[in-house]
């Protein structure tokens, strides 16, 4: 009853979690997720401290308090969600509203509220349960929990998906009441009952699934005659076409377009990242207006040259697509991540859209851009990366922590090798004030040029500007002088202006859109001088090449950049510039809060036990670091060779449950055995190690091989170290319940604490230092645990149960 | 029957999941938009009127106008006059009343916002108006911009497409005095030819391109002035001078929200 129990609350806490973080995204902004961890960890350790300090009335009445949390945990979990949905959180304004501090916080609190039930019942599961069996339980539960949402969400909205795990949160106390068969918990569970049926009943409704009003969504919906045309669901986002009058996009437009931009439909990815669906009927005259993009430079070139193959990152509503095939390039590769924009392309949008997406040159791929880019053996006349994000987002930094392997240096030498001896690399991007991305995009180019050896990659670079957006070409072979004419004359037609091109003066710069000290042009020499690392470190925005191992390329942060914040206040700088310095700031509080609320009260009147067991503290800390800092790196890692965020946190996260699961099925059998701590820590040290410095190498071997193999040989590298991840916290545990009793909740806070802390300080040093150095790390904090497991006491115990079975 | 009742209302709610259509999502209903917007009038014109209160905000203007506004450049009397003279707390949502003269923009509702005071002087600076230009403004909002360009200009057009904000700045603007200001509901993107050709052109609404029509509705000579940035944050101002032969060009007035940053960046 027990494991059922465990198993079902775990399985609801760790899907209220992930969609939480898909409801947020949905509503609000889709960068919090760290928060949302954080909140679940820290909601788990206060509860492991509450449990410790009320232990002997829990004791006395065990029945009765297990029964109130399995009450409390849907209550808080419908409660909590329906009650936080209602509050007018909005983040944009917190510069001038101080209430929204008040309001955000609140919405945390609500929302920590489940963790803090649902890991209470866990917790008080364990009292009675030997520790192996129920972690084992917990962790298949959650396993379970982590795939649910991620099955679901090809098929419901992110509320639906909560509606969902309200029900399953409600399943412990149904357990308890069929073993128990009481008629007070019966109609406890009735009105229960009624409060969970109308949350459902609540989040169902349309009209409850607000969007902030400052996403792009909600603008496009209050224009005249606006409708959602279709909605569809994915693990990445809910996908919202809207048409509606004056609904237009023509990001890069010149002033000088004679074309009109006709009215569109939009997709919206989570109601943010708006990406156009052109009318096409056939008649090429009705979208000229795309030959007035600075994104339309590479086809300008390459039409003249006679266009050949081409290959498209990321089509979306397909303005590239129409790019190419006006240009004449045939066949055309399109490389499409979320398979629901194909779905929608070719259906319900293929009529307007002018079956752009079916046309027989175009060839459709649904994967990530750089994996495909990576298994692909064709070369490629014009590679073509549009604009993905949009400016909004990524003007207010809402992208900060999102790691992406589109731009980094490997990411360059990948497209760069599938361009035939004339082809173009073209990646557009919004030009941010103070100009930081752009920068940062070039300065990757100029970096993996360098490194693949390029003679003089300054003669491959041409970069070209609009008023708002900047199209950069790298060209396989160098541009020749006849190519700099064409594209003088592309941007005086178009009043664009060249940023740099091989040979470029000085006085060229800004001539058409004028600006002070030809700033753009200066830094972008910078970058190709010799003294550009100088130029880098002098920088007051972190402009530096992202890597693999350091794929950030949102992040401009750097702690040179404080003296701002603190001299003009933190409302006159923009948030693009904070990058991972809000995580340092939600870092303070946590680590105050927890401490206070998991660590101070266990601390007081508990000395004797912490003396008593030196070992204890550094113990669960380091095992409790070390699994954070061995996962995060690995969901980030797993998505360049899954091609897919969705997959490798949904493969990542359950292959880590099951298998720390089963491992610590075998925690007991393994402290058996003599130092088997140590060897099992050492285990994890040298896997992890050998992860470290060789998963590119393999990957780069494996990743010709199809998706569901690939998604395997992940599950077969995630399960040896899960397996051995799983014995360290049963080990202690188990050691605890033999000796003192009250330790064991003091271990569960210790833990509870520092899994709430390492969660975030492990995204501060991916993002400052890679992934590299965060899984050196786990290798130390597992290592030093398994030098300070107490093998003594084992020892001890294995004696006094050999002498008992003796006698 | 007590025991029955949870599991029915548990079958009940689990079974709305699946019932069709019930998770459809809907644009915001036609008649609740002007429930709210009947909400909001009220708030407006019942609790105060704008003679009453002039007074209470008419010293928070003057301090508005030297301490945001002259301490930063702006050197137009014309324009310092206008912000002197019109009531920007009428344009502001009732809630925010108080922080009306505050240095900072305000949510109108709609997604909108009411542009920082010190960005209002700006754009009306650089259009570089006088008393007969006419001038074409795209994207009503609030409406304070549209009444600070009547202070200073001789005609003002200005176009709004979502017609709640629509509704809303016309009402307001008459309120506050401004009913020479003429409004029409529509799309922006196609200026408003029957009154073209303008002296100026003010596009204040979240616009990722600038739509080549106005450009030919601009006067020879005309000025054309966009704000650029995410909602909360204008980043920078983009100013195009049509030539009294025609020439365009076009300048970056960068950095408006972060004057003292940048130069110290530079």
């Amino acid at each position: 009853m027990i494991y059922g129990l465990v198993f079902f609350t775990s399985a609801a806490f760790l899907g209220y979690e992930i969609t939480f973080t898909r409801v947020f995204s949905f509503a609000q902004w889709h960068n919090l997720s760290s928060v949302i961890i954080t909140m679940a960890l820290l909601g788990s350790g206060v509860s492991g401290t509450v449990i410790a300090v009320r232990r002997e009335f829990i004791v006395r009445n065990y029945y009765r308090t297990l029964f109130a949390l399995t009450l409390l945990f849907p209550l808080f979990t419908a409660g909590g969600f329906i009650l936080s949905a209602m509050l007018p959180v909005n983040p944009y304004s917190i510069s001038f509203s101080v209430i929204q501090v008040f309001y955000i916080s609140i919405y945390f609190f609500l929302m920590g509220l489940p963790f803090f039930a649902g890991s209470a019942i866990v917790c008080v599961s364990f009292m009675k349960k030997p520790p192996s069996g129920a972690y084992a339980a917990n962790l298949f539960g959650s396993g379970a929990g982590g795939a649910l949402p991620l099955v679901l969400s090809y098929h419901m909205h992110p509320y639906g998906i909560m509606a969902v795990v309200i029900l399953i949160s409600f399943i412990p106390s149904f357990i308890l009441i069929l073993y128990f068969k009481k008629k007070s918990m019966w109609i406890c569970i009735s009105v229960l009952s009624a409060v969970i049926a109308a949350s459902v009943f609540l989040s169902m409704r349309p009209d409850f699934r607000r969007v902030s009003e400052y996403k792009p969504v909600s603008g496009a919906l209050n224009l005249p005659g606006a409708k959602i045309v279709s909605e569809t669901y994915s693990p990445l986002s809910v996908i919202q076409v809207v048409e509606a009058e004056g609904l237009r996009s023509g990001s890069g437009l010149s002033l000088r377009s004679p074309y009109q931009v006709p009215e569109q439909r939009m997709i919206y990815f989570d109601g943010d990242s708006p990406s156009p669906v052109t009318p096409f009927s056939g008649n090429t005259d009705k979208i000229r207006y795309l030959t007035f993009l600075s994104s339309w430079l590479p086809y300008y070139l390459k039409k003249e040259d006679g266009p050949g193959r081409v290959l498209i990152i990321g089509p979306g509503g397909g303005e590239s697509l129409l790019k190419a095939l006006m240009a004449g390039f045939e066949p055309v590769d399109a490389v499409e991540m979320n398979s629901r924009v194909i779905t929608l392309m070719k259906a319900e949008n293929a009529e307007f859209s002018g079956n752009v997406y079916l046309d027989k040159r175009v060839a459709l791929h649904n994967e990530d851009g750089r994996s495909f880019a990576r298994r692909s053996r064709e070369s490629y006349d014009l590679i073509d990366i549009p604009m993905i994000d949009a400016f909004n987002s990524a003007a207010s930094g809402v992208y900060a922590l999102n790691e992406s392997y589109l731009y980094t240096v490997e990411s360059f030498r990948d497209f760069y090798r599938r361009l035939t001896p004339r082809g173009i690399l073209s990646v557009t991007r919004w030009i941010t004030t103070p100009p930081r991305d752009i920068l940062k995009i070039f300065s990757t180019a100029v970096t993996s040029l360098e490194r693949m050896n390029v003679p003089d990659p300054g003669k491959h670079l041409l970069a070209v500007r609009s008023v708002q957006t900047m199209t950069l070409l790298v060209s396989a072979s160098p541009f020749t002088d006849n190519d700099i004419t064409r594209v003088k004359r592309f941007c005086d037609e178009r009043l664009f202006d060249i940023v740099y091109c091989p040979g470029m003066k000085i006085d060229e710069a800004d001539k058409n859109i004028r600006q002070d000290n030809a700033l753009l042009y200066r830094s972008f020499t910078a970058l190709l001088s010799a003294r550009s690392r100088e130029f880098i470190e002098s920088h007051e925005s972190d402009i530096s090449a992202p890597d693999d191992n350091r794929p950030y390329f949102y992040n401009f942060f750097r702690p040179a950049f404080l003296k701002y914040i603190v001299q003009y206040g933190a409302a006159q700088v923009p948030v693009t510039e904070w990058g991972y310095l809000p995580l340092v700031i939600i870092l303070i509080p946590v680590v105050i809060i927890s401490f206070t609320c998991i660590l101070f009260p266990l601390l007081k009147g508990r000395k004797r036990v912490v003396a008593a067991n030196r070992w204890l503290l550094p113990y669960f800390a380091f095992i409790a670091a070390g699994y954070f800092f061995i996962e995060m790196p690995l969901i980030q890692k797993m998505i360049l060779f899954l091609g897919s965020p969705v997959f490798s946190m949904g493969v990542i996260i359950s292959a880590l449950l099951v298998f720390s699961g089963i491992g610590s099925l075998f925690s007991d059998s393994i402290l058996r055995r003599g130092r088997g701590m140590l060897k099992c820590s050492l285990v994890i040290c040298i896997v992890t190690m050998f992860y470290t410095f060789s998963l590119d190498f393999l990957f780069s071997l494996l990743v010709y091989l199809p998706l569901y193999t690939r998604i395997a040989v992940v599950i077969l590298l995630t399960a040896l170290p899960a397996f051995f991840m799983g014995i360290p916290f049963p080990a202690g545990l188990s050691l605890l319940k033999k000796g003192e009793d009250s330790s064991l909740s003091f271990a569960w806070g210790v833990n509870g604490f520092f899994s709430v802390i390492s969660i975030i300080t492990a995204s501060i040093c991916a993002v400052v230092y890679g992934y590299r150095t965060v899984l050196i790390m786990a290798v130390i904090f597992y290592f030093t645990a398994g030098v300070v497991f107490p093998e003594r006491i084992v020892d001890l115990n294995r004696r006094r149960n050999s002498l008992k079975n003796k006698t | 029957m007590y025991r029955i009742l949870p599991v029915m209302l548990f079958l009940v709610s689990a079974a709305l999941l699946f019932v069709p259509g019930c998770g459809k999502p809907q644009p915001q209903s036609e008649e609740k938009k002007v429930m709210e917007r009947e909400a909001w009038k009220e708030t407006v014109t019942g609790r105060t009127g704008g003679g009453e209160t002039a007074d209470k905000y008419a010293s928070q203007r003057f301090e508005m106008v030297s301490i945001q506004l002259e301490l930063r450049g702006i050197r137009d009397s014309r324009v310092l006059e206008a912000m002197r003279v019109v009531p920007r707390h009428l344009f502001v949502p009732y809630e925010y009343r108080d922080d009306s003269y505050g240095d900072t923009p305000l949510p109108i509702g709609y997604g909108q916002t009411i542009s920082q005071p010190y960005i209002v002087a700006l754009m009306t600076e650089l259009l570089g108006l006088n008393r007969n230009s006419k001038v074409l403004e795209v994207g009503t909002g609030s409406g304070y911009q549209a009444a600070v360009l009547s202070y200073v200009a001789g005609e003002v057009y200005s176009i709004e497409i979502v017609k709640g904000l629509y509704e809303r700045a016309g009402s307001d603007l008459k309120k506050a005095g401004y009913a020479g200001v003429k409004t029409l509901h529509g799309d922006g993107y196609y200026g408003w030819e029957e009154h073209a050709p303008y002296d100026a052109i003010i596009v204040t609404c979240a616009s990722e391109f600038i739509p080549p029509p106005l450009l030919s509705q601009l006067k020879n000579g005309g000025r054309m002035c966009i704000p650029v940035g995410p909602p909360f944050k204008v980043q920078h101002l983009l100013l195009v001078s049509k030539s009294l032969k025609g020439e365009v060009s076009v300048e970056m007035i960068t950095e408006v929200r972060f004057v003292p940053l940048v130069r110290a960046w530079e």
